[in-house]
């Protein structure tokens, strides 16, 4: 775990450093201490690349939490917290946004992105509750899948009637996190943190859920309440996350079964370890992104994509893998 | 199943009535007979025929494939869209057609290929003393994921023609139905379904889990896998000639299984309800709105979901849901 | 909005310019010589418009021959319908174009010629956006032949359109005809060759008036971009039609834009600047197309973007508006003189204040 945090501070040291252009890492400790805003590379650390750091952390702790309580949520490997309609949801509202309420400016979008994910999750939630039994895994995953159909449906339909639409989608639903201000990172903090406690004092729960909800019963949990507490922690950390960067895949998915390969199966280790993990791997892909397609740069949602799934499979492979 | 027949026939004969160039009742009929007027001929035989037949084909395998793989993974989500088959097919596709212009006959025969390459990798990788169904759909997840960013980067890197035409391809359309990539996409399509029907069998079985299956004498590992490479390859061919239309493998199964009531998969209704579906879709893409035609893709997730959805709170409130 | 029009260089080619300056001499001497067009092989066509029939144009995708002076003509890809339109004709049908277009979908300066050549509103064909052919649509236009030399038809599309209507498609490659070879590949479907030789000279001398009314901008250095993307700038190169208007105005591309481009052979128009890298730039002018105001705003609020000495001086000229944009990434005899007028002004504005 503190090798953990360790790691984390030196990739977030990293990522301020390293980009498109080579600052050295005296100016980097110059602009902190003696910030002149008239100097572009003073304003390149202070205006890009600490901001586009700690958004990345904030996003990565966000997406590693709701990926392991989804899958705990959910009892089902393969669930993604996008299972919800999250990242559906909260695209198909900024594209709403863009289309009809003339939205352009990035900060403008987070209102729209949280709205939708919140409304999508609703929707898959209640629905999947509807019954005797609640909402039971399957029925959340299906519903879920379903309702992320039918928005990307509709994305896709207003996005090919409006070609200016589908040009600013198009490089938002990448997911990236460059070129978000400040502003954004205190747009998302309010429910990135009530998200993040809710998810961390899930655990036991979680631990008890695992084990099938008729003995999660037995043992005194309140499985339904579980359920919908899980949820919501799922909406407010996806939802901030997908508002703030724009849909990165993946790193909800693959970083529980990384943190699991090390803290086994017990539920309260694993939360902890992946609000690490998740933010090391996004700085990290965030990074590499920066540098490896001079003079541009390569969005994170797709180095997510291009490392984060072979990695993933080779892990797959290696390792036997405890049972959820 | 006679219902769903119904339903198809309804269906086919509502498009072969509607569009744009407005043909009476008549003179479809007439057309039909062989005494229509040669633009008549053209409009029903070139372009309403086909495309109503390659709705019925693909919607067919694509239902059958969603089934296949559901019943033989054991889980409701492992469905071709999921586990990085039409993925991988559609970022064939995508580079094809913005990196070499690759269209039609051509540009199907290179999907079905790419698909099945990708099938075989998964496949391989998965394969670690043994074959662990787990494992397949965890590497099938992360192959989606690694195709899905390559989408994104070519739609984000291209000129915007390139950008739209790749979109419409990568979401799924019908537009390009012609006899000439029909025909052999078909012979295919009933051979692998015969495949298909003699392998599956022993599927019930198996979904009673590994140890029951084998302990009652099938061969589990072989004929699994003889399943999951007949559904790659029916998934694969449907996405040649139509792109990877979401959601129809998915929502076949399951609403053939709802139909049908729990515990039968139905992977022959799975293929009617693929049908129906697809070609609901497509009629609705063409003409919902009078002044815009969306790509098939588009619709599917619109009619599938909402259905989907009204089973599932169907059968939760009978007490008949899982 | 659409990143690169053409792939491959649209610089209109000397000999092009020199052929069409001489047998717009020739005419006007009242000769009638016979005149010879760089993309289409074929008969040699007459400026008189009654021998013009019956014409064979070769194309990439199968050689067209039409018979008799088309009068239903339907287009179909980008730029066509102004083409036609330019000529005198009024088509049938022409694809609708959301994006620049006004209510009825129509561009600005295609509605105004229809207007003043007093014929109907063309039926919109749909799909144009995406590329999908509508077929039945065509059918229920019934035109005597469908133009479609700058645009992306397949092979399959091309043999289905050819049962409704001759189709004449690209010479060679996709999307990848410059706007004059257009006009005369279309001046000759419709047996007015003469009329395309001396709309494209007309065009020339209207850019070579406006640039001597506006001598401030002649020599200027200017860097072409569109931010798009986060914290990323595009730069055009010299092959991009946008910058080779600018330059035929007389004004020069900074010598900076190709120091900074990490790979000159990629075949794109346009390569990727991260903002961090901003303060490289260094040009006269700095150009470049936004949707609205909106978007202007926000690219001049980034902090970066406001430090570059360019834009603190103000020399920075900005084409603003889906019309504008279009314009200016899909030229065309019509949408050039359209937005010249207003544009070019504007250019020498930002031009005085260089010091």
């Amino acid at each position: 775990m503190l090798a953990g945090l360790a790691v984390l501070l030196l990739v977030a040291l990293a990522s301020v450093m390293v980009g498109a252009s080579n600052i050295t890492p005296a100016t980097v400790l110059d602009s902190i201490l003696h910030y002149d805003s008239r100097n572009t590379e003073h304003l390149v650390i202070i205006e890009k690349r600490l901001p586009r750091t700690l958004i990345g952390i904030v996003v990565g702790v966000a997406l590693g939490l709701a990926g392991t309580a989804a899958q705990g949520l959910t009892r089902n490997p393969i669930a993604d917290p996008g299972l919800l309609g999250v990242s559906f949801g909260a695209t198909l509202f900024v594209v709403l946004g863009i289309a009809f309420l003339g939205a352009t400016a990035l900060s403008g979008y987070v209102w729209f992105a949280f709205v939708g994910a919140a409304l999508a999750s609703i929707v898959v939630y209640s629905v999947a509750s509807v019954g005797r039994e609640g909402a039971t895994p399957m029925k959340l995953a299906l519903v879920g899948s379903a309702v992320s159909a039918a928005c990307g449906s509709l994305i896709t339909a207003i996005v090919l009637t409006d070609t200016q639409v589908l040009n600013s989608v198009r490089f938002w639903q990448v997911g990236a996190i460059a070129g978000r201000g400040y502003d954004v990172f205190w747009q998302m903090l309010p429910t990135f943190v009530v998200g993040t406690l809710l998810a961390l004092l899930l655990g036991r729960q979680l631990n008890g859920l695992a084990l099938g909800d008729d003995v999660a019963r037995g043992l005194g949990q309140k499985v339904a309440l579980t359920r919908l507490l899980g949820a919501t922690a799922i909406v407010l950390l996806c939802g901030s996350a997908t508002a703030a960067a724009g849909p990165i895949g993946f790193i909800g998915l693959a970083v529980p079964h990384i943190v699991r390969v090390f803290t086994g199966p017990d539920y309260r280790r694993v939360l902890a370890l992946s609000a690490i993990v998740g933010p090391v791997m996004v700085l990290v892909c965030d990074i590499i992104g920066r540098v490896i397609a001079p003079p541009g740069e390569l969005e994170v949602g797709i180095v997510t994509a291009f490392i984060g799934a072979p990695f993933f499979i080779a892990l797959v492979r290696r390792r036997k893998l405890p049972a959820l | 199943m006679a219902g769903l027949s119904i339903l198809l026939v309804l269906l086919a004969t509502g498009a072969l009535l509607l569009g744009k160039a407005s043909l009476s009742p008549g003179e479809v009929l007439g057309t039909l007979i062989g005494q229509g007027t040669p633009m008549a001929g053209f409009v029903i035989g070139e372009l309403r025929l086909p495309r109503i037949l390659t709705a019925v084909v693909v919607g067919a395998c694509l239902g059958v494939s969603g089934s296949v793989f559901q019943s033989t993974l054991r889980n409701a989500l492992a469905s071709p869209d999921i586990i990085g088959i039409t993925a991988s097919a559609s970022v064939v596709g995508v580079l094809s057609i913005v990196t070499f212009g690759l269209s039609g006959f051509t540009l199907s025969l290179v999907v079905i290929g790419g698909a099945l390459v990708a099938a075989t990798t998964m496949y391989l990788l998965a394969w670690r003393n043994g074959m662990s169904a787990y494992r397949l759909v965890l590497v099938g997840i992360g192959v989606a994921a690694i195709c899905s960013g390559v989408v994104s980067y070519v739609l984000s890197r291209s000129d915007i023609q390139d950008a739209q035409a790749a979109l419409v391809w990568v979401t799924g359309s019908l537009n390009n139905s012609t006899w000439k990539a029909l025909v052999p996409v078909t012979v295919c399509a009933v051979v692998i379904m015969v495949l298909v029907g003699i392998f599956t069998r022993p599927v019930h079985t198996l979904e009673l889990g590994d140890d029951t299956a084998a302990g009652l004498g099938v061969p589990v590992e072989r004929t699994r896998l003889a399943i999951i490479a007949s559904g790659v390859a029916l998934a694969a061919v449907a996405v040649s000639i139509a792109g990877p239309l979401a959601f129809v493998a998915l929502a076949s199964g399951q609403v053939a299984r709802r139909l049908l009531g729990t515990g039968n998969a139905g992977i022959a209704v799975s293929g009617f309800v693929g049908a129906a579906l697809l070609l609901a879709s497509d009629l609705i893409a063409q003409f919902a709105l009078p002044t815009t035609s969306f790509p098939t893709g588009v619709v599917t997730g619109l009619v599938g979901a909402p259905f989907l959805i009204w089973l599932l709170v169907r059968s939760s409130r009978t007490g008949t849901g899982s | 909005m659409r990143q690169s029009v053409l792939r491959r260089s649209v610089r209109p080619r000397a000999s092009v310019l020199v052929a069409t300056a001489l047998t717009s001499v020739l005419l006007l001497a009242g000769c009638s010589a016979t005149t010879e067009t760089e993309s289409t092989s074929g008969e040699a066509s007459s400026p008189s418009s009654s021998t013009a029939f019956p014409v064979t144009i070769e194309g990439a995708l199968g050689s067209v021959t039409i018979e008799e002076e088309p009068v239903r003509v339907a287009t179909w890809g980008w730029s066509s319908q102004d083409a036609v339109l330019a000529l005198g004709v009024v088509p049938v049908a022409m694809p609708e174009n959301v994006y620049g277009g006004n209510d009825d979908g129509i561009l600005p300066w295609d509605a105004e010629t229809i207007e003043a050549l007093g014929g109907e509103t063309p039926q919109l064909l749909s799909g144009g956006d995406t590329g999908t052919v509508p077929f039945e649509e065509f059918v229920e236009a019934a035109p005597d032949v469908i133009l479609a030399p700058y645009s992306g038809l397949t092979q399959e599309d091309y043999d289905t359109l050819s049962k409704i209507a001759p189709v004449v498609a690209y010479p060679e490659e996709a999307w990848a005809l410059p706007w004059q070879d257009q006009l005369t590949i279309i001046g000759q479907a419709l047996g007015k060759t003469a009329e395309a030789e001396a709309l494209l000279a007309d065009v020339d001398t209207q850019i070579a008036d406006l640039a001597a009314a506006n001598s401030v901008i002649d020599g200027k250095t200017f860097v072409y971009v569109s931010a798009l993307e986060a914290d990323k700038l595009n730069i055009f190169r010299s092959s991009d039609p946008r910058v080779d208007l600018l330059t035929q105005l007389g004004m020069e591309v900074s010598a900076n834009v190709a120091d900074l481009d990490a790979d000159p052979s990629a075949g794109s128009y346009f390569y990727q600047l991260s903002y961090e890298n901003l303060g490289q730039i260094d040009a006269d002018l700095i150009v470049g197309y936004f949707d609205s105001q909106a978007s202007v705003d926000t690219f001049l609020a980034d902090p970066l973007v406001a430090a570059m000495p360019a834009i603190q001086e103000g020399r920075f000229a900005p084409v603003v508006g889906e019309s504008f944009v279009m314009a200016s990434s899909a030229p065309t005899a019509l949408s050039i003189p359209w937005m010249l007028d207003q544009y070019v002004p504007q250019l020498a504005a930002a031009a005085e204040k260089i010091n």
